[in-house]
C-alpha cells in the first residue's frame, strides 16, 4: 500500500466500535441517499403523471420492458453467485458470474437506449413533447446513469479480480459493490410497475 | 507505518509537512481540514464583497451602483456562496480537522473519500463563479420558476456547481458518520463523546437524507432547461411548486446543517472558558438527533404564501413552533453551564457569548414567522432577511469564530493575540447588529426583498444598514492580520494552553501527522472541570487569565 | 463500551445464504414479474394494490437475500428503511393540488 492510504486501512478490517465493517457501513449509508434521490424524483414523475392522460404510458412497449426487467434480474443473480463463489475462495467462477453481471447489465442499458431512441425519433414520446414523457426520461434516465456507474464498477471489479485483489477472507469490495447493483434492480422493479404497468 | 518516514513528492500524498503539500490531494484529515478553511475563508471573502455590492446600491434609494439585473445576480451569488462555499465547507473544515481527534482515531474512516469531498469543491466553486461572471443566475438562491427557467445559461452552470457541492457534501457525510460510528477510542462510548461530535453526526445525518433531494430537483431543473421538459411552468401544465416542495425539503433541514455545527462548538467553548462541566450532555445529545428529525417536517412553512392548499399551513405551522423546543434546551443547558462559572471573556468566550443572544435574537424572530397570520404580512420582506441572518452571522458564523480563536492554537501551534481577537470581536458585533436590526424593523413597515431599489421612507433604515456592513467589512481586517501574523510571531501555544479537556489536547499543537502514537484508553467525558485534574498540567491553575498560561 | 474487532464479523461461520437459495430467490423473482405483466391487463380497482404488493415483495426478496439483510446487522436494515419515514411526506405534500 502506498504512504497515502490511511494507517488503519491496512488490509480490510480495521477495529471498529460498533463491530460493524466500515465498508459496508459507508455504502448502506450512500444507499440511504439513494433512496431519498430516487423517491424525489418519483415525486417529479407522479406529479407529471397525474397531470398527464391516463392512457399517458401506452405508448410503451411491455413486453419488451418485461424482458429487459428479467434480463436486469439475471444480472443481480450473477452478481450474488459472484460473491457465494469468492465467499467459498473461487477466483474464477467470480470472474466469470461478474463478466456475466456485466453482460446482462449492458444487455439491459441496450435495450433502454434502443427504447429511448425509438420513442424519441418517432416523436411518440419524448421529454419535451409532453409532460409523462418529461417525468419518463427523468426518472428512467437517472436509472440508467447509475446503470452505468455500475457497469464501470463492474468492470473495474472484474480488473481487481484479475489482479488478485480478493480472497475468502477479503471480499468485502466485491460485497459492496453487489449491494450498490441489487440497489439499482430493485429501483428497477418499483421503476417497472409504477411507471409501466400502472 | 512505513509512511512518517516517506516524504511525498507526488500529486497524491499524505501530511502536512511542507506549504507544497496542502496543494495536493491529501488524505490526512488534517491538512484536508485546513483546505477546507482556507477555501472557505477565500469565499467568505468573495461572498461578503458581494453584501457590500448589495449594501452600497442599497444606501440609498434609486441607486445606481448596479442595474436591477445585476443586483439580481449579485444577491443570487451571494447568498448561495454563503451557504454552500463559506459556512457549510467552514464548519466541514473544522469538524474534520478537529472531530477525529477529539475521538482518538488516527484519521477519518475513508481518507481518500475525505479528500476528493474537499476537492469536488473545487469545480463546484468555479462553476460558480463562472455562473456569475456568465451572468444569468438572476432568481436568488431560492431559484424559483418560472425564473429560474427563462434565466440564461449562468443558470445551468450555477445548477451543475450546486451538484458537485452536493457530492462533496454527501460524501463528507458518509464519512464522519462512520469515522464517529466505527473508529471512537476504547472507552469512549457515545454518551462520552464530546457534543461536537454529536452534532456532526446529527449534521451528517440531515446532509444524507436532504441534499439528495436536491440533487434530484437540481437535475429536474436541468432538464427542464436544457431539453424543454415542462415540469415547473404551467404555461406547458407544470407545478411551480413541485420546485418548491422539493427545493425547501432540502434547503430547510439545510439551515439546521449550518447550525448544528455551530452549536456542538458553543457546547465545547463554553466549559472550557466558564470551567464547569457542560450542563444536560445528554439533553443536548438528544435535541441534536431531534432537530435532525423534525428539520424535516417543518419546509413549507416557507411556501405559506406560494397558493398552496392553505390547509397544509396549519400542520407545518405547529411543527416549525415545536422545532424551537429542543433549540431552547440547548440555551437553557448552556447558560446553566456558565452560570456560576469562573469565565475567562478570552475571544473564544465572547463569540460563543454573542453567539447565544443573537441566536436567540434569531430564533425569535423565527417563532414570528412560524406563526402563519404574521408570516402572511411579513414573507419576502426584509423581516425574513433580518432574522435569516441574525441565526446565520449571529448564530453559525460567530460560533465558527469562538471555534477557530479555541482551535487556532491546536492547528497551528501558535497563540492569536488576544488584543486584536477583542478588536475583532467588537467590530463584528457592532456592525452586525447596526447592519441587522434595522433591517426587522423595515420588513414591518413593508419593505420588500431583493429589491435593487426602495421607497424614501426605508432610507434611514437602510442608509445605518449598509454603515453597519461597512463596519463589518472592516471588523475582517484585524482577523486577517492576525490569522497570519501569529502563523509565523504568534506566541508559542503548548499542548494545552486552553488547560481545557479533550483528547486533542493531550496531543502536541500541531499533532503528529498520525495523531495517537497508540489508540487513547478513555475513562471520562471531556467535562470533568472541576471534577478532576486536567490531564498533562498541574494541579492549580492560575486565576482566569486570558490566554490560559 | 466493548470494543467489536469486525472481522468477527466477517469470518462468522457461514450465514449467507448459499447457491440454492439464491436460485431459488431468482425464481420466485421472475415468476413474480411474469404475474406482475399479467396483472397489468387487469382493469379494476384491484389492479394498482396487487401491483403495489407484488413489486414490494419483488424489492424485499432482493433486499432481504441477495443483500444479505436477512443476515447481517439491524442497523444496516434501519439505514435503509428510516429514510422511507421522510420519503412518505415528501411525496404525498409534493403531490397535494
Amino acid at each position: 500500500m502506498s504512504d497515502t492510504t490511511s494507517t488503519l486501512a491496512a488490509h480490510g478490517h480495521p477495529t471498529s466500535a460498533t463491530g460493524l465493517d466500515s465498508a459496508k457501513l459507508g455504502m448502506w449509508l450512500f444507499l440511504a441517499t439513494e433512496v431519498m434521490l430516487f423517491s424525489a424524483m418519483i415525486a417529479g414523475f407522479l406529479d407529471m403523471r397525474g397531470r398527464s392522460p391516463a392512457d399517458a404510458n401506452h405508448v410503451l412497449n411491455i413486453p419488451v420492458t418485461a424482458v429487459n426487467t428479467f434480463i436486469l434480474i439475471c444480472s443481480s443473480l450473477t452478481v450474488a453467485l459472484s460473491v457465494a463463489s469468492i465467499e467459498q475462495g473461487n477466483q474464477k467462477r467470480l470472474r466469470t458470474f461478474l463478466l456475466l453481471t456485466l453482460l446482462f447489465g449492458g444487455t439491459f442499458l441496450s435495450v433502454q437506449i434502443y427504447e429511448y431512441n425509438a420513442l424519441i425519433s418517432s416523436g411518440e414520446l419524448t421529454p419535451w413533447n409532453s409532460l409523462f414523457g418529461a417525468g419518463f426520461f427523468a426518472v428512467t434516465g437517472l436509472h440508467g446513469f447509475h446503470v452505468f456507474i455500475g457497469l464501470i464498477w463492474c468492470a473495474l471489479t472484474i480488473f481487481w479480480a484479475s489482479r488478485g485483489k480478493f480472497s475468502a477472507q477479503n471480499f468485502m469490495r466485491v460485497e459492496v459493490f453487489g449491494l450498490y447493483w441489487h440497489f439499482v434492480d430493485v429501483v428497477w422493479i418499483i421503476l417497472f410497475v409504477l411507471i409501466y404497468l400502472m | 507505518m512505513a509512511a512518517d518516514t516517506v516524504i511525498g513528492t507526488g500529486l497524491v500524498r499524505h501530511g502536512g509537512r511542507k506549504f507544497s503539500d496542502y496543494l495536493v490531494f491529501n488524505t490526512d484529515h488534517k491538512v484536508i481540514g485546513i483546505q477546507y478553511l482556507v477555501l472557505a475563508f477565500t469565499f467568505f471573502i468573495i461572498g461578503g464583497l458581494l453584501a457590500e455590492l448589495i449594501r452600497a446600491q442599497l444606501a440609498a434609494p434609486n441607486n445606481q451602483v448596479v442595474t436591477g439585473s445585476q443586483y439580481n445576480l449579485v444577491l443570487t451569488l451571494h447568498g448561495t456562496i454563503m451557504i454552500f462555499l463559506w459556512i457549510i465547507p467552514a464548519f466541514v473544515g473544522a469538524a474534520n480537522y478537529v472531530v477525529p481527534i477529539m475521538i482518538g482515531a488516527n484519521d477519518m474512516a475513508f481518507p481518500r473519500l475525505n479528500a476528493v469531498s474537499f476537492w469536488l469543491l473545487v469545480p463546484g466553486g468555479l462553476l460558480m463563479l463562472a455562473s456569475f461572471a456568465v451572468g444569468g443566475a438572476e432568481s436568488g438562491w431560492t431559484a424559483y420558476p418560472p425564473l429560474s427557467v427563462t434565466t440564461p445559461v449562468g443558470q445551468t452552470l450555477w445548477a451543475l456547481a450546486l451538484q458537485f457541492i452536493g457530492f462533496s457534501s454527501i460524501f463528507g457525510a458518509i464519512n464522519f458518520l462512520v469515522t464517529v460510528f466505527n473508529l471512537r477510542a476504547p472507552g469512549m462510548s457515545l454518551t462520552r463523546m464530546p457534543l461536537l461530535a454529536w452534532a456532526i453526526v446529527a449534521t451528517s445525518l440531515i446532509i444524507l437524507l436532504g441534499t439528495p433531494v436536491l440533487s434530484g430537483v437540481l437535475l429536474l431543473l436541468i432538464f427542464q432547461r436544457l431539453l424543454g421538459a415542462q415540469f415547473f411552468t404551467p404555461a406547458g401544465g407544470g407545478n411551480p411548486l413541485l420546485w418548491q416542495n422539493l427545493f425547501w425539503f432540502y434547503s430547510h433541514p439545510a439551515v439546521y446543517i449550518m447550525i448544528l455545527p455551530g452549536f456542538g462548538i458553543i457546547s465545547e467553548v463554553l466549559p472550557v472558558f466558564a470551567r464547569k462541566p457542560i450542563f444536560g450532555y445528554k439533553l443536548i445529545a438528544f435535541s441534536s438527533m431531534a432537530i435532525a428529525v423534525f428539520g424535516f417536517l417543518v419546509w413549507a412553512h416557507h411556501m405559506f404564501t406560494s397558493g398552496m392548499d392553505p390547509f397544509l399551513r396549519v400542520p407545518f405551522m405547529v411543527t416549525s413552533m415545536i422545532i424551537a423546543v429542543p433549540t431552547g434546551v440547548k440555551i437553557f443547558s448552556w447558560l446553566a453551564t456558565i452560570w456560576a462559572g469562573k469565565l475567562r471573556f478570552t475571544t473564544s468566550m465572547m463569540f460563543a457569548l454573542a453567539f447565544i443572544s443573537m441566536f436567540v435574537i434569531g430564533g425569535l424572530s423565527g417563532i414570528f414567522l412560524a406563526s402563519v397570520p404574521i408570516d402572511i404580512h411579513v414573507q419576502d420582506t426584509y423581516f425574513v432577511v433580518a432574522h435569516l441572518h441574525y441565526v446565520l452571522f449571529g448564530g453559525s458564523v460567530m460560533s465558527l469564530f469562538a471555534g477557530l480563536y479555541l482551535w487556532y492554537p491546536k492547528i497551528t501551534g501558535r497563540m492569536l493575540d488576544e488584543k486584536l481577537g477583542h478588536l475583532h470581536f467588537w467590530l463584528t458585533f457592532m456592525g452586525f447588529n447596526l447592519t441587522f436590526f434595522p433591517q426587522h424593523l423595515a420588513g414591518l413597515q413593508g419593505m420588500p426583498r431583493r429589491v435593487y431599489t426602495y421607497a424614501p421612507e426605508f432610507w434611514a433604515l437602510n442608509l445605518i444598514s449598509s454603515l453597519g456592513a461597512f463596519l463589518m467589512a472592516i471588523a475582517v481586517l484585524p482577523f486577517l492580520y492576525n490569522a497570519l501574523r501569529s502563523l509565523v510571531a504568534g506566541r508559542v501555544a503548548g499542548p494545552n494552553p486552553w488547560r481545557a479537556f479533550g483528547l486533542e489536547w493531550t496531543l502536541s499543537s500541531p499533532p503528529p501527522i498520525h495523531n495517537f502514537p497508540t489508540p487513547p484508553v478513555v475513562e471520562g467525558d471531556p467535562y470533568g472541570y472541576g471534577e478532576r485534574p486536567v490531564p498533562g498540567t498541574t494541579v492549580a491553575p492560575a486565576p482566569g487569565v486570558a490566554g490560559g498560561e | 463500551m466493548k470494543h467489536v474487532d469486525p472481522t468477527k464479523e466477517a469470518l462468522q461461520p457461514h450465514r449467507y445464504p448459499g447457491v440454492r437459495t439464491y436460485l431459488l430467490v431468482f425464481a420466485g423473482l421472475a415468476i413474480l414479474t411474469f404475474i406482475e405483466v399479467a396483472v397489468s391487463y387487469i382493469t379494476g380497482g384491484l389492479k394498482v394494490p396487487l401491483l403495489i404488493l407484488l413489486s414490494a415483495m419483488k424489492a424485499m426478496l432482493v433486499i432481504l437475500f441477495f443483500m444479505h439483510l436477512r443476515y447481517d446487522s439491524r442497523w444496516y436494515a434501519f439505514i435503509f428503511f428510516a429514510p422511507l419515514v421522510l420519503v412518505i411526506p415528501l411525496i404525498w405534500v409534493s403531490l397535494i393540488r
